[in-house]
């Protein structure tokens, strides 16, 4: 499963269903363990570039696919201040620097190492300390501070896990 | 000849004022003269400008730009601000539910307007050779990942083509207005351009004014 392109995928079926415009972006995905079903659930949000920025907003709601065929379970909109206000903006301060190539290389390898990361939390495959390690420090170094407690809110069993 | 004490300068007065006259008719005739159409071809370079600020308004000043292109007249903001938001297509705080705005856009009196997914850039180009304003919708992080350190799975943005030709080596270069940039006329490659471009499913409106409009 590439997950790179599930989120696109999700995106543009949210945009299709009316949950989400043009500016709207989606985040990485969270994955949860229900009945032996993992499914995966992103964040929708207002993404507007502004170079050299991201402005980063509130989410407005979060999007539930199977992990399998990449269909949408659930979608729940989430409560917000009204206008959603700006939470930051993105690169935050530890990934301004990093060269360009290196950037594109980071979410590349966070990318590549999801399926194995979701195999792992659903006790399909092996325990393997090092592949979590480096999750754990890639998804660090690409979340910014403001964004991290919504990520742990759509699952915070999966960041005990990661972390323990 | 005039000198002047201390600086090593001297001129002659008599030949002055026919100087300054000579000079100030070039002047002139450079200000009257038409764009030498040299490189790629003018087409829609001569798009205004009209930038979006804060707000998530990228579509609609593009459709701003296409129109005042097209009619030369700019009908403002709110000409497409208010009944998109009215039918609910726009919303000021998330933004444009890009599928539907083609209607909004299409009930401007005097404009008659085409969206969906174009093949290519030979689409672009042809819009552009026929007079048409062209309006494609790119991936912001493949567009912008050159310029800064965005999000991948970010939003899309819209972008008003004012130029397209493909080069002797197969690669395209393009023209644009950023609402994100008052420059008009921004180069972009077709390295650049064209990924951002199909990361959107290659949407495009066309915008040209109906004839007798």
């Amino acid at each position: 499963m590439d997950i790179r392109k599930l989120g696109n995928d999700t995106l543009d079926a949210s945009r299709a269903r009316g949950w989400a415009a043009l500016e709207t972006g989606i985040s990485r995905p969270v994955p949860k363990v229900t009945i032996g079903t993992v499914n995966l659930t992103f964040l929708l949000y207002r993404s507007q570039v502004r170079p050299p920025y991201q402005m980063l907003y509130e989410p407005i709601g979060k999007v539930t696919v199977d992990f399998v065929t990449g269909n949408v379970v659930e979608h729940t909109t989430l409560p917000t201040d009204h206008p959603p206000r700006v939470l930051g903006r993105y690169p935050h301060a530890a990934a301004a620097h990093i060269p360009r190539e290196e950037w594109s290389k980071v979410w590349d390898d966070l990318f590549a190492l999801y399926p194995s990361i979701i195999g792992m939390f659903a006790g399909q495959l092996a325990n393997d300390p090092l592949q979590r390690a480096s999750f754990r420090a890639l998804f660090d170094l690409t979340t910014p501070p403001f964004m991290r407690p919504y990520y742990v809110a759509l699952n915070p069993q999966f960041f005990d896990w990661l972390t323990g | 000849m005039e000198s002047y004490p201390g600086h090593e300068i001297s001129e002659n007065i008599e030949q002055a004022l026919p100087a300054a006259t000579e000079r100030m008719s070039m002047e002139a005739r450079l200000q009257r003269a038409a764009p030498a159409e040299v490189g790629a071809p003018m087409q829609m370079t001569d798009t205004p400008v009209h930038t979006q600020g804060d707000a998530p308004d990228c579509l609609l000043q593009c459709a701003r730009m296409a129109e005042h292109r097209q009619t030369g007249l700019d009908p403002g903001l709110e000409a497409y601000k208010n009944p998109a938001q009215q039918e609910g297509i726009y919303d000021p705080e998330t933004g444009t539910n890009v599928e539907k705005f083609a209607d909004i856009m299409a009930e401007r009196p005097g404009l008659s307007v085409e969206a969906g997914n174009a093949q290519g850039p030979e689409v672009i180009e042809s819009a552009l050779d026929q007079g048409k304003s062209v309006i494609v919708g790119v991936d912001a992080y493949e567009y912008y990942r050159g310029e800064t350190n965005p999000e991948p799975n970010s939003s899309g943005h819209a972008l008003v083509v004012t130029s397209a030709e493909q080069q002797s080596d197969s690669t395209w270069k393009f023209t644009v207005n950023d609402p994100n940039d008052s420059t008009p006329n921004l180069p972009v490659d077709g390295n650049r351009l064209l990924p951002a471009w199909s990361g959107t499913g290659q949407l495009m409106m066309t915008v040209e004014a109906k004839p007798g409009g």
